[in-house]
C-alpha cells in the first residue's frame, strides 16, 4: 500500500469505501454525503494538500444501481502526486458542489451537468456549458443515441418569447 | 442566451463575438462597460461543440486519434501523443527508445509552433503587425519539416498506440538541423523588438495579472501557471517518454500579468530548442514501434507473405486493441498546459468512456476575474496571451 493511500485511510478510516491501486492514479470512493468532508479535508490539510481540481467524469454505468461514477481528478504542485477521488450516484441523486473548496470546479461542475446530467447541489449557476440551452437529454449518456436526432429548430420570430434569442 | 443583469443604470453592455477578430476562434463574450472600463463580464463557450468524447465511445483506440487532431489545432501532435501515452499507460506498454525520441523531437517542434502562434497573434491583437511575419516564417518551415515526416500539415494523426505512424526519413537529421539554426534567429529579431518596447511594454506590465494562489485553484497549468513564479512543468515533475534524458530549465514570471506570459513563452521556445538538439545528437536506432502483434500492424512484407502477418493484420483492423477492464488518467505538458485523457475501460476495444481535460477550460473559467477594472483593448491582450483555442475549448 503506498504511503499516501495509508495516511488517507488513517485519517478517514469507515469513510472510503474502497481504494483501487492496481491502476494509476491511484483512486479512492467514497460515499457522496461524505464527498464534500473529505475533499475540504485534501485540500487544506497538511498531509495531503491537493490545491488542484484537475478535472471531473462523470461515468454512466447504464443498467447498474447506481447509475453514475463520478470521477474527480487531483493533483498536488506541493507534494507532487496525483489522486482520483470516486463517488457513485444515482439518477436523480445530486452531487456535492465543490466550488467552495477550488473555485476551478464551477465550469468542471456545470460540464458534469450538461455532458452527463448530474445535479450539483449548491453551485451557483448551474446551467449547460457546451450544447445550447434549449437542448434536450445529455448526450454523454449511455441511453442517448449516437445519430438520429435532429436539434430542435430555431425560431428567430420576435413575439416568440421563448424561443428569441437576446443579442 | 442568457439574460445579463445590469448591475448598475448608466452601464453600458457590448457583445464581443461569437465571431470577432481577437477572439480566434469561436466564442462569445460579453461585456458590462462603465465608459471603457469593464465592470462585469459573462462567457459563453460551445459554439465549436462537436461531441468528440461522445464519438470516442465508437471508435477503435487507434481509430480516436485522428480526432485529437481536431481539438488543438495549433499543435495537433502534441494531442496525437498525448493520447497515445495515455492509451500506453492503460496498456501497461512502453514505446522504444527510438520511437520516444522521435515524438520528443516532434512534441518540442510543434511546441515551437504553438507559441509562435500565441505570442504571433497576441502581439499582433496589440498593434504590432511585423513580428506575426517573422513568427509565421518559422511556423511555415516548421510545417514543411511536419508535412516531410507524416504527409500532413495539420491533421497529422502522427501516433500510433504502441508508436509512430512510420519512422522518419533519412535525411531527417539535416532537416530538424537547419531549422534548430534558422529559428533562434527570429526569435532574438522578435526579442529585440518587442522585450524592450515602450509601447508593448505599457500594454502588457500589470494588465491580467493573478496570484499564484488562485491560479492554481482555478486549476491554471502550463505557461500561464508559471508566469505567476511557480516551475510547475509535468516534463520535469513527473517525466514521460524519455524527457528525463534531457537537460532543459523550467522558465517562471514573477506577476502573472501578459508581459511574463510572453517572456515565459519565449524562453521556452529556447528551450525546446535545446531539446531538440540533445535528441536529435543522441537519437537511437531500432524500432519505432512495440513489436506485439495485438497492439501495433504487422510490416507489410509479413502481411503480404505469411499467414500470420496476414491474421494479425485482420483482427488488429476487424476488432482493434482490447484493453483490460479499468480506468486511467495520464497528462502531458503541451504549449497551453496539462492535457489529460481519463479513459475508462470495460474491456472491449471501444473506451468506455473517455474525458479529454483540456487545459484552455481551466483557465479561460478565470477570464472574467482577469479582465475586470481593465479596458476593452487590455481585454483582447489578456485573451491572446491565454492562447485559447475554441477547438480544445469546446471539444
Amino acid at each position: 500500500m503506498s504511503e499516501l493511500i495509508e495516511s488517507i485511510k488513517n485519517r478517514f478510516g469507515e469513510k472510503i469505501v474502497s481504494v483501487r491501486e492496481d491502476f494509476r492514479p491511484r483512486s479512492i470512493k467514497v460515499a457522496v454525503d461524505d464527498l464534500l468532508e473529505v475533499m475540504t479535508a485534501l485540500k487544506n490539510e497538511e498531509v495531503f494538500q491537493f490545491n488542484q481540481i484537475l478535472d471531473i467524469a462523470g461515468v454512466d454505468f447504464l443498467n447498474q444501481k447506481p447509475r453514475f461514477l463520478v470521477a474527480y481528478i487531483l493533483l498536488s504542485t506541493i507534494t507532487n502526486k496525483r489522486l482520483i477521488v470516486e463517488t457513485d450516484v444515482d439518477e436523480f441523486e445530486s452531487v456535492p458542489s465543490l466550488t467552495g473548496v477550488w473555485c476551478g470546479a464551477d465550469w468542471f461542475e456545470r460540464e458534469l451537468y450538461d455532458m452527463s446530467g448530474i445535479k450539483v447541489k449548491g453551485h451557483p449557476d448551474l446551467k449547460r456549458i457546451l450544447m445550447s440551452e434549449d437542448f434536450e437529454g445529455h448526450p454523454l449518456r449511455k441511453d442517448f443515441p449516437v445519430r438520429g436526432t435532429t436539434p430542435p429548430e430555431q425560431r428567430y420570430a420576435p413575439w416568440d418569447k421563448r424561443r428569441t434569442r437576446e443579442y | 442566451m442568457f439574460t445579463f443583469e445590469k448591475k448598475k443604470k448608466d452601464t453600458m453592455i457590448l457583445n464581443m463575438g461569437p465571431s470577432h477578430n481577437a477572439t480566434h476562434g469561436t466564442l462569445r463574450i460579453v461585456l458590462e462597460l462603465d465608459g471603457e472600463r469593464i465592470v462585469n463580464s459573462n462567457l459563453e463557450i460551445g459554439y465549436l461543440h462537436r461531441g468528440i468524447e461522445k464519438m470516442a465511445e465508437q471508435r477503435t483506440y487507434n481509430g480516436f486519434i485522428p480526432l485529437t487532431d481536431r481539438m488543438n489545432y495549433v499543435s495537433p501532435i502534441m494531442n496525437n501523443i498525448s493520447y497515445a501515452l495515455a492509451v500506453e499507460k492503460l496498456l501497461d506498454i512502453d514505446v522504444p527508445k527510438r520511437g520516444q525520441y522521435l515524438r520528443v523531437i516532434m512534441n518540442e517542434f510543434t511546441r515551437i509552433a504553438d507559441h509562435l502562434v500565441a505570442i504571433g497573434t497576441n502581439v499582433v491583437d496589440i498593434g504590432a503587425l511585423t513580428n506575426y511575419f517573422y513568427f509565421f516564417k518559422e511556423r511555415e518551415r516548421i510545417y514543411d519539416l511536419i508535412e516531410k515526416v507524416v504527409g500532413a500539415r495539420l491533421t497529422t494523426t502522427f501516433t500510433r498506440v504502441g508508436g509512430i505512424a512510420r519512422d522518419v526519413s533519412d535525411d531527417f537529421g539535416s532537416d530538424v538541423r537547419s531549422l534548430l539554426k534558422e529559428i533562434p534567429k527570429s526569435i532574438n529579431d522578435v526579442d529585440k523588438l518587442l522585450t524592450k518596447n515602450r509601447i508593448f511594454m505599457d500594454r502588457t506590465i500589470n494588465v491580467g495579472a493573478i496570484t499564484q494562489d488562485r491560479a492554481l485553484e482555478y486549476g491554471f497549468t502550463g505557461p500561464v501557471l508559471r508566469a505567476t513564479g511557480l516551475a510547475w512543468d509535468l516534463r520535469k515533475k513527473q517525466p514521460y517518454s524519455s524527457y528525463e534524458d534531457f537537460q532543459f530549465d523550467v522558465p517562471i514570471g514573477e506577476n502573472g500579468d501578459t508581459y511574463d506570459r510572453y517572456l515565459v513563452r519565449m524562453e521556452e521556445m529556447r528551450q525546446s530548442l535545446r531539446i531538440i538538439e540533445q535528441a536529435i545528437d543522441n537519437l537511437p536506432g531500432g524500432p519505432v514501434s512495440v513489436e506485439d502483434p495485438h497492439i501495433t500492424l504487422p510490416p507489410k512484407e509479413d502481411v503480404y507473405n505469411t499467414m500470420e502477418g496476414l491474421i494479425h493484420h485482420f483482427m488488429l483492423i476487424m476488432y482493434g486493441i482490447k484493453a483490460k477492464p479499468g480506468y486511467v488518467y495520464f497528462g502531458t505538458e503541451v504549449a497551453n498546459g496539462e492535457l489529460g485523457f481519463y479513459i475508462v475501460s470495460d474491456g472491449e476495444q471501444y473506451p468506455y468512456r473517455l474525458k479529454v481535460r483540456p487545459p484552455c477550460f481551466a483557465i479561460f473559467q478565470a477570464f472574467p476575474e482577469m479582465i475586470k477594472g481593465h479596458l476593452i483593448s487590455d481585454a483582447v491582450a489578456i485573451l491572446g496571451s491565454l492562447n485559447i483555442v475554441a477547438g480544445e475549448l469546446d471539444r
